[in-house]
């Protein structure tokens, strides 16, 4: 179990290419291997099943009807009778209690982790509890959470600082315990100045690691706030999609869902890759185990 | 431990002996530590629960204690469980299937990589309470929805670490084993699987845990049995001593089912290794 949150991501899979596909002229062969055109296919495949699904099974709602909702939400349109559109007041509400919540979570997972890390001591101490908190279902810190505090926002805050700080310490625990020990005598007996020893050794040796316990932060931490929101809120997106869920409104709710997925994927393009491009640049290929040119 | 067989009890220097005592010392210390940790966690657990909440909202960790002994003996705790294990089972079954199909495609065709690259990492980075939901509207209140999501969120896991497994295999073993005549069956079975065969089962292991989670999940959503709907029923009726009995018993569950399935198939497998190897820790 120890080892079983650590290193989480997929072998093989990062979010951006180091290396772009060769321009060459447009052919038909050329065109089917673009990144951008093979991505467009992947589309293709998702749009293309959920389609099949409406055409299956006629309570799940056609992409031209959740397309139309969300504009309609969008635009404080309104949805029939005294229903109004709302979207950007439980959106910014959702993530201010987001940024919360990561912004207490994150720090003190990290501390949490290097404590553990650096320390047999604090590992033997802190470890299982650790373990205990990850092996915890999100849904249950969301359950309890709801049920300490209300409908405040207090609920959603705690449940994702709580599910953020264990996988943000395994990581970064895991990621400080691979430091090369022969490089850390090395540079001590080369008399390395502990502050570049410190920048060079642990930030570059446990900067993958720490990625991929950020990632999953961000991953689990929106995914638990969902479920508080759904559950025990009057406020934010998870509190709207439940609304439509409740009013027997099945385009509105899918549309709600989708526009979580949406989200997730634009923090991660917006935040993450970028600053993982930045991270990176001095090593190209940091944890990439296969990765042949196309 | 360091001192090599040969040397006779006698003559033992005083040095290792101090090496001895300060690695048992270093071994005791650090189970004393754990020890140390758990009483800190369960001491924890008691004061926030005597000061900061009422019984009510958080009751004391033998009060949960009880109530999940109370659970495993006398409620419908039998059918419960083998729902929610059928469902997991069936789910991870389904997933190996369609990864040993796509992990092929992946590790045998760049085309195929690119593009169930971008529809795996997808739905690897859809938030599981989503799928759980759809599977609410999609399939209703039924089995098939903790299955079918079980599988969904099994599958990329396996896949990619199958296919890294397949691509990571020496080549020049394969080059070898061709050049002195051996079939394809042959080096298939008496290379390319032994080879792969460590890095499919972490992913297993790694898809286990995430599929029983998401089984867990849906079951909170859509279902009318298992260790999830428990959970929510408990929380429904304001039972926090009942949901946290369950809890603990899905978390011990799964460590059992961790360490007791998939650790010992890994032992297993890996004892043809040389230890540096074959030992994951």
């Amino acid at each position: 179990m120890s080892d079983i949150h650590a290193y989480q991501s997929l072998p093989g899979l990062r979010q951006h290419d180091s290396r772009p596909a060769a321009e060459g002229p447009l052919t038909m062969r050329g065109l089917l291997r673009r990144p951008w055109f093979i991505r467009l296919v992947a589309v293709g495949v998702l749009v293309f099943i959920w389609q099949w699904v409406t055409w299956v099974n006629t309570r799940v709602p056609g992409i031209d009807e959740i397309v139309r909702f969300m504009v309609t939400e969008m635009t404080g349109g309104s949805h029939g009778g005294a229903l109004t559109g709302e979207f950007w007041e439980p959106l910014s509400l959702s993530l201010q209690r987001y940024a919360i919540g990561l912004a207490v979570g994150i720090p003190a997972g990290a501390l949490l982790g290097l404590v553990i890390g650096a320390s047999r001591w604090a590992r033997g101490l802190f470890n299982d509890t650790v373990l205990v908190l990850l092996a915890l279902p999100a849904v249950v810190w969301a359950f309890l959470a709801s049920l300490w505090f209300g409908l405040s926002s207090a609920g959603p805050i705690l449940a994702v600082i709580l599910t953020a700080v264990p996988f943000v310490a395994v990581n970064l625990a895991a990621g400080v315990r691979n430091i090369d020990p022969g490089l850390i005598e090395m540079s001590r007996s080369y008399g390395v100045p502990a502050g570049r020893r410190l920048r060079h050794l642990l930030l570059g040796g446990t900067l993958p690691s720490a990625f991929t316990g950020l990632r999953l932060a961000f991953m689990t931490g929106w995914n638990s706030l969902l479920i508080v929101e759904w559950f025990g809120a009057t406020s934010g997106v998870g509190w709207r999609a439940r609304f439509w869920y409740d009013a027997l409104r099945y385009p509105g709710f899918v549309a709600w869902i989708f526009l979580f997925v949406i989200l997730i994927t634009v923090f991660d393009r917006l935040l993450l890759s970028p600053l993982e491009r930045r991270a990176f640049q001095w090593n190209q290929q940091p944890t990439l185990t296969f990765e042949e040119e196309l | 431990m360091t001192t090599a067989p040969t040397v006779a009890p006698g003559s033992v220097s005083a040095l290792s002996a101090r090496e001895l005592r300060r690695a048992a010392w270093s071994r005791w210390g650090y189970r004393l530590s754990v020890v140390a940790g758990w009483a800190v966690f369960v001491g924890v657990w008691y004061l926030v629960a005597r000061f900061v909440f009422t019984p009510q909202q958080l009751p004391q960790p033998h009060v949960v204690a009880t109530e999940a002994w109370d659970v495993l003996t006398q409620r419908d705790f039998s059918t419960n469980i083998q729902a929610s294990i059928l469902r997991v089972a069936a789910g991870f079954l389904l997933a190996l299937v369609l990864s040993v199909g796509l992990g092929l495609l992946i590790a045998y065709s760049k085309w195929w990589r690119r593009l169930l690259n971008s529809l795996l990492l997808f739905i690897v980075s859809v938030p599981t309470v989503s799928f759980a939901i759809l599977s609410l509207i999609v399939l209703g209140i039924s089995p098939m929805g903790p299955i079918i999501n079980a599988m969904l969120v099994a599958t990329p896991y396996i896949t990619m670490n199958l296919a890294q497994g397949l691509t990571g295999v020496d080549r020049r073993l394969i080059v070898m084993s061709e050049s002195f005549g051996r079939t394809r069956p042959q080096i298939i079975t008496g290379v390319l699987i032994p080879s792969s065969l460590l890095s499919i089962l972490s992913g297993a292991r790694l898809a286990f845990a995430v599929a029983w989670r998401m089984e867990l999940l849906t079951e909170v959503f859509a279902s009318s049995e298992g260790i999830g709907f428990q959970i929510r029923r408990s929380f429904e009726s304001y039972d926090i001593r009942g949901m946290l009995a369950w809890a603990v018993l899905f978390i011990i569950i799964m460590l059992l089912i961790e360490n007791l399935v998939f650790r010992q198939i890994e032992r297993r497998l890996s004892r043809w290794r040389s230890p540096e190897v074959g030992t994951t820790q």
